[in-house]
C-alpha cells in the first residue's frame, strides 16, 4: 500500500476496506489491462466502472462516431460529442473520472488481421460488440490466445451474459455453434432497446471482469445469465463445454480467425446458403 | 382441444418471443420428443415463426440454444415430453 499517494488511499478507500479487494487488491486493479469491445450501450457502463475502479489501462475498440440515437443509453458520450469518434469521447469521458487511467483508443474496424494483435495486449477482453461477425472473431481471438472474455447481448429488454475462460468452461460457439441466419435476430436499431437494460447488463460485465481480475467469487463460467427486464427475472442457465467444439473442443477445425463472410463459405456445400428475412 | 393432461410449455425469448406474442405458450405435446414438438410448434405458428428454428432445408438451427425444464438437452430426438414440461428456446442476441 505504501506505493498509493494520499489522493489514491482516498479515491479506493471503499474498494481497500473490502476484504476481498485491500490494498493488495486495488494494485492489481491499477495494473491490469483490459480491451473493451464497442463503445456503446454495454461499453458505456463497463468503461464507467472499470475507469472509475482504477483499472489501469483500458483499450477501447470502435470505428463509429457519436450519433445521436446513441445518447438515450451510451452513456460514456455527451451531446457536446455529437459526430467525435467514439474512441475518442469515450477517452475523455474514463481519464475525466479517473486521472490515474490511461485509456488506448482502437479507432478501426476489427477483422481477421488484426484481432490477435489488439487481444495479445489485454489480459481479459470484454465483447460489447453490436454484430454477430465481430463477436465470434473475437470468441474465436480469445480463446486462442487463452484470454478471458466477458460475453453479453442485449435487445429490447432482454440480456444474456456469460464469461468465457478458455480451458475452464464453454466459449461463444459451445452456446452457439453457428450465428443465426443475417437478419433473423435484429440489431437494437431495428427492434429497440431500453437503455436501462444495456446498464444492468454491462454492469455485470464489469464487476466480472473485476472478480476476474481479483480472482474473486464465482465467475458466469458455464453459465449463460438470461435477464428478461419486463419481468425483472434473471434466469441462470448452465451451459457444459462442447468437445466437439469447432475452435475450443478437443479438435479445433478454426485455427486461425475467420472473417463471417468466410465461416459462412466455410459451411457452403453442405448447407444451403443462409437467406436473408425481411 | 386436448386435456391438461397433454399440456407442455414453450418459454420463448427474443426475437422468437415477439414474434409469437407470447413469452410462455402451453401446447399439448406431451408424448412428443423435444424434436418433434419443434417441428409441430413450426407447422402450427406459420411461415413467421418457422425461419426461427429451421433452415430453408428444414434443419433446426445450429443458434438456437434449448432447455428442457431448465436443462441441456442432450437427446433431443429421444427425450419424450411429460405433462408440465418446459422447453426454453433462446436464441442470441447481437446487440450491444
Ligand atoms: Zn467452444
Amino acid at each position: 500500500m505504501s506505493d498509493f499517494s494520499e489522493a489514491q488511499i482516498e479515491r479506493y478507500s471503499r474498494h481497500i476496506i473490502l476484504r476481498e479487494v485491500g490494498g493488495k487488491g486495488q494494485s492489481k486493479l491499477l495494473d491490469s489491462r483490459v480491451l473493451i469491445i464497442g463503445a456503446g450501450g454495454l461499453g458505456s457502463p463497463v468503461g464507467l466502472y472499470l475507469a472509475a475502479a482504477g483499472v489501469g489501462t483500458i483499450g477501447i475498440v470502435d470505428s463509429d462516431a457519436v450519433d445521436l440515437s446513441n445518447l438515450q443509453r451510451q452513456i460514456l458520450h455527451a451531446t457536446t460529442d455529437l459526430g467525435r469518434p467514439k474512441c475518442l469521447s469515450a477517452r475523455e469521458t474514463m481519464e475525466d473520472i479517473n486521472p490515474d487511467v490511461c485509456v488506448v483508443p482502437h479507432q478501426f474496424h476489427l477483422d481477421s488481421s488484426n484481432v490477435l494483435d489488439v487481444v495479445a495486449d489485454y489480459d481479459i477482453v470484454v465483447d460489447g460488440a453490436d454484430n454477430f461477425p465481430t463477436r465470434y472473431l473475437v470468441n474465436d481471438a480469445c480463446v486462442m490466445q487463452g484470454k478471458p472474455l466477458s460475453h453479453a447481448g442485449i435487445l429490447r429488454f432482454e440480456g444474456h451474459v456469460t464469461t468465457i475462460v478458455p480451458g475452464r468452461g464453454p466459449c461463444y460457439r459451445c452456446l452457439y455453434p453457428e450465428p443465426p441466419p443475417p437478419g433473423l435476430v435484429p440489431s437494437c436499431q431495428e427492434a429497440g432497446i431500453l437503455g436501462a437494460v444495456a446498464g444492468i447488463v454491462g454492469s455485470i460485465q464489469a464487476a466480472e471482469v473485476l472478480k476476474l481480475i481479483l480472482r474473486i467469487g464465482d465467475a458466469l463460467v458455464g453459465r449463460l445469465l438470461v435477464f428478461d427486464g419486463l419481468e425483472m427475472a434473471f434466469r441462470s442457465i448452465e451451459i457444459p463445454r462442447d468437445s466437439g467444439c469447432s475452435v475450443c473442443g478437443d479438435r479445433p477445425t478454426i485455427t486461425a480467425p475467420i472473417d463471417y463472410e468466410e465461416f459462412c463459405r466455410l459451411r457452403g456445400g453442405t448447407e444451403s446458403k443462409p437467406e436473408v428475412q425481411s | 382441444m386436448s386435456t391438461n393432461g397433454d399440456l407442455v410449455e414453450l418459454r420463448l425469448f427474443g426475437p422468437l418471443r415477439e414474434v409469437v406474442g407470447k413469452k410462455l405458450v402451453s401446447v399439448p405435446y406431451a408424448g412428443l420428443t423435444v424434436a418433434e414438438a419443434l417441428v409441430r410448434f413450426a407447422d402450427e405458428q406459420g411461415e413467421s415463426v418457422r425461419p426461427m428454428l429451421f433452415d430453408s432445408r428444414g434443419n433446426r438451427l445450429r443458434s438456437l440454444i434449448l432447455l428442457l425444464n431448465n436443462q441441456t438437452v442432450d437427446q433431443l430426438e429421444t427425450s419424450r415430453l411429460r405433462s408440465g414440461d418446459v422447453i426454453t428456446v433462446l436464441l442470441p442476441l447481437a446487440g450491444g
